[in-house]
């Protein structure tokens, strides 16, 4: 077993794995950039390594400065989290010539499934089906049109080095292709390094279902259920859970058993999801894989008592997978809702400044999975992930009561976030029937604005009496403003008023 | 005391009136019977006929955030609000202010151009995407205050419209 691991990441995901590495008695290794000197998962680590200025290209990308710092730390394994590097078959392999262990899939498992034109190709020549696609766009643009349009309309463009929404675009019409290839184009290769995209067809309101796999050194794959991701923004997802109700008994079998394959295909080791669409009559189509531990882990983690991140741990240590696929029993249910720093009223576009106020749910049942504390600042450099919060519950229903009570007693001021828009999300009767697809929020919720309720005169009374307090103090008198006598901060405590 | 409100739009009147050694409050008239049970830093706990409320607070640039239940209101106070603050947060406001710091990729419209609702007017880039910034209703451009290549922070003018047909 490693004694020391270098976290390549940030934010709450370098606590979950740091606070992993503590229970397994692993020595930790945190890194920085200019912008993270305070943030929460540096003192949780037992050193940690200024890595560069805030930019992520100067930083937590920096391959040679990661690898550096956990040669001079002495760190055994390097963890890369999410995001970042955790996909980089470049970085794998520089992590191995080095002498460290990448915990992660191996250097060829992710040149090979991060192409993602290549690992259509690949599993398909395994029978998993595939969505069609057109995935070779070296012709001259004519050509493109016609295939595009025996593809048909709506049509998607997706690039191939790498997800999370990033150089997608969804073209309605012929006359907008060539326009949003160019915007894709141009942003895939900011986002990856490389402009190199593919169409796929479109799938009316399909579900997002994936299925957590987990392979050791040995052979041995087993998968950990499926997980629903449909309620998405930006082709980000903002809510999923575990197990999907559109997925019966019989359709689980034919995609676990799909995703092994994918597996087995791959020879995949260490943590990875396959991702599939479900269009609306059941038949489920191969999407990508993503050879990483996923920000929506926590349902898994909960309905089947599996800890992901020390599974990861075992496996690149070379431990053979403690459980057997009959071992893995899933249980209940689980949702999780994530937290962002945006503004869903104006194109979810991020919200940046200080956390003033944060208060965190909690309870039986409730997880929160945060990188945030007060003070914090949310800044543009980074994802804008405040925190997630995951619940359990014994059944669908269950779980969702829990979250909405905890997504109540969650408070955050300062910068903007979705808190109110997930909360409506979820009380929603739609969503409270399962019928959760990937249209969902334009279709529930396009030109969402936040309204005023009915607690909105409470809210009042108390930013008043705030507010009147503060006159106490002796200050420049403010037109149209009276700040008579008596306050009730005078007697402050068992002061009572009214009728 | 008697202090005015703004949030999302909307006025809240709150007033107390003295009366024999105890106060009333009201907002916007409506009577509630108020006792503070416990002011901290940060949070207040308030019974109000009977329920007990509890709110999270913070003040920022002359304004009180209000966190109750999942929703956060801001209030800005009469006659002491920030100079320049749109009150709903920059929607129909003339001035397209630039919502996150970005580079400007594309200019869309010319001063003096007509725009429809949700036409776009910008193309921003920022945290490697590409947003589009669209006219909030049908207006003319009076003003393009950015060329592509600038880098704009939040807040920051890039186009002033003049709304109606």
């Amino acid at each position: 077993m490693f004694r020391k691991i270098l976290i390549a990441n940030r934010g709450e995901i370098a606590i979950r794995i740091i606070r992993t590495c503590r229970e397994m008695g692993i020595q930790t290794v945190a890194v920085y950039s200019e912008a993270d000197r305070s943030s929460l998962h540096v003192p949780m680590a037992d050193e940690a390594v200024s890595i560069g200025p805030p930019e992520a290209s100067e930083s937590y990308l920096k391959m040679d400065t990661l690898i550096q710092a956990a040669l001079r730390t002495g760190a055994q394994a390097i963890h890369p989290g999410y995001g970042f590097l955790s996909e980089n078959a470049l970085f794998a392999r520089k992590v191995q010539d080095a002498g460290l262990v990448f915990i992660g899939p191996s250097p060829q498992t992710l040149a090979a499934v991060g192409d993602k034109v290549l690992a259509r190709k690949t599993v398909a020549g395994a029978g998993v089906p595939v969505a069609p696609a057109i995935e070779d766009l070296g012709m001259d643009f004519s050509s493109l049109q016609a295939g595009a349009r025996h593809l048909g309309y709506p049509l998607l463009i997706k690039a191939c080095g790498g997800g999370g929404g990033k150089g997608m675009r969804r073209v309605q019409r012929e006359e907008d292709l060539a326009e949003a290839l160019a915007a894709a184009q141009r942003e895939a290769e900011a986002a990856f390094g490389t402009g190199e995209v593919y169409l796929e067809k479109y799938l009316e309101r399909p579900r997002h279902v994936e299925v957590q796999i987990l392979g050791d050194h040995y052979g041995r794959h087993v998968h950990l259920g499926e997980r629903e991701c449909s309620i998405q923004r930006r082709y980000q997802k903002i809510v999923e859970e575990t197990p999907s109700p559109a997925v019966s008994e019989t359709l689980r079998q034919e995609l676990t058993r799909a995703a092994l394959k994918v597996a087995e295909v791959a020879s995949y080791t260490n943590a990875g999801t396959v991702e599939f669409m479900l269009d609306r009559e059941g038949r489920f189509y191969f999407l990508e894989v993503n050879a990483r531990l996923q920000v929506e882990h926590p349902i898994t983690e909960w309905v089947t008592g599996v800890d992901l991140v020390r599974a990861q741990i075992s496996v690149a240590a070379g431990e053979p997978l403690p459980f057997t696929q009959q071992d893995l029993q899933p249980r209940g249910h689980a949702l999780e809702c994530r937290l962002y720093a945006e503004d869903p009223a104006n194109h979810f576009f991020p919200s940046t400044g200080k956390v003033l106020r944060w208060v965190e749910p909690g309870g039986p049942g409730v997880r929160v999975d945060s990188g945030v504390e007060e003070g914090s600042e949310i800044s543009v450099y980074y994802d804008p992930l405040i925190a997630k919060i995951s619940t359990w519950g014994q059944d669908r229903e269950s779980a969702r009561r829990r979250m909405v009570v905890a997504l109540e007693h969650c408070a955050l001021l300062g910068p903007i976030t979705n808190l109110e828009f997930l909360l409506q999300i979820l009380s929603h009767p739609a969503f409270i029937a399962g019928e959760t697809h990937t249209a969902f929020i334009p279709e529930h919720f396009s030109s969402w604005k936040p309204s005023l309720s009915k607690h909105a005169p409470l809210a009042a009374l108390a930013a008043a009496l705030i507010q009147g307090q503060r006159g106490l103090r002796p200050k420049t008198q403010e037109a149209g403003i009276e700040r008579g006598l008596p306050s009730p901060w005078q007697n402050l405590g068992a002061w009572r008023v009214g009728l | 005391m008697k202090i005015t409100l703004y949030c999302g739009g909307e006025i809240f009147a709150v007033e107390t009136v003295a009366e024999e050694g105890g106060a009333l409050f009201s907002v916007n008239e409506q009577p509630y019977g108020v006792e503070v049970l416990s002011l901290r830093e940060g949070s207040l706990t308030l019974l109000v006929d009977g329920h007990p409320v509890r709110v999270y607070t913070a003040s920022r640039n002359r304004k009180i955030l209000v966190a109750l239940l999942g929703k956060v209101y801001e209030f800005a106070e009469a006659g002491g609000g920030a100079k320049g603050f749109a009150l709903d947060s920059g929607r129909r406001s003339p001035e397209v202010l630039s919502p996150m710091p970005g580079k400007i990729l594309e200019v869309c419209v010319t001063e003096g151009k007509r725009v429809e609702e949700g036409e776009p007017l910008l193309l921003l880039e920022a945290m490697k995407m590409e947003n589009i910034l669209e006219a909030e209703g049908s207006a003319l451009v009076k003003r393009v205050h950015v060329r592509v290549g600038d880098v704009v922070e939040p807040g920051q003018i890039l186009v002033e419209l003049e709304f109606g047909d």
